[in-house]
């Protein structure tokens, strides 16, 4: 596992997203994108114990013993947990209760686990943070890209709520792309988010496999000459 | 009598846990291949969340709230759930070796499955009494396990299927699991919660 | 039991047997003692984190809980490698006869007394007494079962060098 601050970007982010490549956490995926707010706070939620349990975990990784090592993760994962879903309810008061039940599920949201698993008992805490935080920025893009695909084509607007779920100061964001009865109702329920998922997979594999191709052809050339 | 019968058949079907709430994805995705192999892993969550529903519950009503510890309840719960598991795996073994050997693996992986520790939250959420919390979280694994099966079915069915390179995989299964979705919805409006 | 991917079109989905590999820790007379192979059971969910146990034991110890002894009727050595196989049907028996008849029984239980005096706290007590009593039911099937042969393994032939487990 590379410390190189680029890779670990790189995989956080894309080659090894959470959602789209490692298909983690899905439970929150699915349920809290039916706006791009949601997503975003969800995955900002996330994001935070992410990187908190990351930190932890890396600084006591020497005193860790293995038999006990997947319960120290879920203690810390639960007490980080409920510090988010504490401060949620005293600051982001509208927020915590959109994402309600699924605040506290982030304790058995398998990203955090598999990184505490499988980096942060391992590395040094730098590189354990970094990586937390960008696992925690691909999990946020993967939930706001399909919230906001679904919110688009579902009710046609894109970050409605915004002010009201993250503050006054997000007002500016709020649009709305397409006249209110175009909304194809069905994105926002269940059906549309497997599918968004489903779709967004593929999306992603095509791109990959064409950067894939790309970059297998400049190496070729060359060859040719 | 009657409002626990359609308080359970809400629970399993109009708000299953899967294709509604979005509960317990990993082991929908990840051990849908089969249908022995999902059948096992519905009854096995089945039998864990159960109980820890009434361990939560007990710790709900006689721990938090007599002493006013209603934050500690995320890590209260999940320690339960875990402890659950652990004590589930040790009386399998013990009751039957045999059966132990067949059943083993499934129960570690419901530790993390978002569905027992959600149901848990649910049940507590919704402030119902014993029994009607108990029949609740056991008409919620039910429908669970039923949607484990069904989409393991159509799983082995589209093994044989023509599946565009691109799709195979999780994507066709996604796209199958939501028109699953689909026809669930055809339940809403029976019944309340 | 974990299994290979088995040839979907059988016929008759009651024969469908379920392939896995096991490894022949030692002999002792007449019977082999086996270890199945580790699979990717865990791998699926990705989340291989939580598969090594919360608390107890690692992955390691979980197979070796899950030993099991056969005949040894193909003269068989330690070290090799074997495909087992398991009837389908027998993972659905087994559930149903660990989880449903414990379960059915204690929610039974809880609900009689639930009607019978409406206390919270006495149809807990039921409900764990019809837990302890569905187990014991539990275990006298199983043990039927297991005479009767449908929970063990069956041998199948040896393992070619390359060939292992792979889940879906």
């Amino acid at each position: 596992m590379s410390n190189d601050f680029k890779t670990l970007a790189k995989d956080g982010l894309w080659n090894r997203n959470g959602v789209f490549s490692m298909m983690l956490g899905l439970c929150p995926s699915m349920a809290m994108t039916t706006s791009a707010t949601n997503g975003f706070g969800m995955g900002m939620a996330t994001l935070v114990v992410i990187i908190a349990t990351s930190f932890l975990v890396s600084l006591f990784r020497k005193v860790i013993t293995q038999e006990v090592r997947i319960a120290i993760f879920v203690v810390i994962s639960a007490v980080m947990v409920t510090v988010v879903d504490m401060a949620m309810n005293a600051w982001l008061h509208e927020l915590y209760k959109v994402l309600g039940l699924f605040i506290p599920l982030i304790v058995v949201n398998c990203l955090p686990m598999a990184r505490m698993e499988s980096f942060s008992s391992k590395q040094p805490l730098l590189p354990s943070v970094i990586d937390g935080l960008f696992t925690g920025l691909g999990f946020t893009f993967a939930l706001t890209l399909m919230g906001a695909v679904r919110e688009v084509i579902g009710s046609g607007t894109l970050f409605a709520d915004a002010s009201l779920l993250l503050g006054p100061a997000f007002k500016v964001i709020e649009m709305r792309l397409l006249p209110e009865d175009m909304g194809v109702l069905i994105m926002i329920l269940p059906p549309g988010a497997f599918l968004v998922l489903g779709l967004l997979i593929v999306a992603k594999r095509l791109i990959d496999q064409r950067s894939e191709r790309r970059a297998q052809q400049a190496s070729a050339v060359p060859s040719l000459a | 009598m009657k409002e626990m019968l359609l308080m359970m058949v809400s629970a399993a079907l109009v708000n299953n846990v899967l294709l509604a709430r979005f509960l317990g994805l990993c082991p929908f995705m990840g051990v849908t291949s089969r249908i022995d192999t999902a059948a096992g892993m519905g009854l096995a969550t089945t039998f864990v969340m159960t109980f820890s529903a009434m361990m939560d519950w007990t710790v709900q009503h006689y721990l938090l709230e007599a002493y006013d510890l209603g934050f500690l309840r995320i890590v209260t719960f999940i320690l339960v759930i875990a402890s659950t598991v652990q004590f589930s795996e040790m009386v399998i073994r013990k009751v039957s070796p045999s059966l132990f050997r067949m059943l083993g693996i499934y129960l570690p992986l419901i530790t993390t499955n978002c569905a027992v520790l959600g149901v848990a939250l649910l049940v507590v959420d919704a402030k119902m009494g014993f029994l009607a919390s108990i029949l609740f979280a056991f008409a919620s694994a039910l429908g669970f396990s039923l949607v484990m099966i069904i989409f393991a079915g159509l799983r082995e069915r589209l093994v044989l299927a023509q599946v565009p390179g691109l799709f195979s995989g999780a994507p066709i299964a996604l796209i199958v699991a939501s028109l699953l979705a689909m026809a669930f919805m055809g339940f809403s409006g029976i019944g309340t919660i | 039991m974990s299994d290979l991917v088995t040839m979907p079109a059988q016929a008759s989905p009651s024969a469908r047997r379920v392939r896995s590999i096991a490894r022949v820790l030692s002999v002792d007379g007449g019977t082999a003692w086996l270890e199945p192979e580790q699979t990717s059971a865990c791998g699926h969910c990705a989340s291989a984190a939580s598969c090594g146990s919360n608390g107890l034991g690692s992955s390691g110890s979980r197979l070796e809980k899950r030993r099991f002894p056969l005949a040894n009727s193909a003269d068989l050595q330690a070290g090799e490698r074997v495909v087992v196989t398991v009837d389908e049907s027998s993972l659905l028996k087994a559930s149903l006869t660990a989880y449903m008849i414990p379960l059915v029984v204690a929610i039974g239980a809880g609900s009689i007394a639930e009607s019978l005096y409406g206390s919270d706290l006495l149809s807990l007590a039921a409900m764990s007494l019809g837990l302890i009593a569905g187990l014991l039911v539990a275990r006298l099937v199983a043990r039927r079962l297991a005479a009767r042969g449908e929970l063990a393994p069956h041998y199948l032939r040896r393992a070619a060098p390359g060939e292992s487990c792979n889940a879906d």
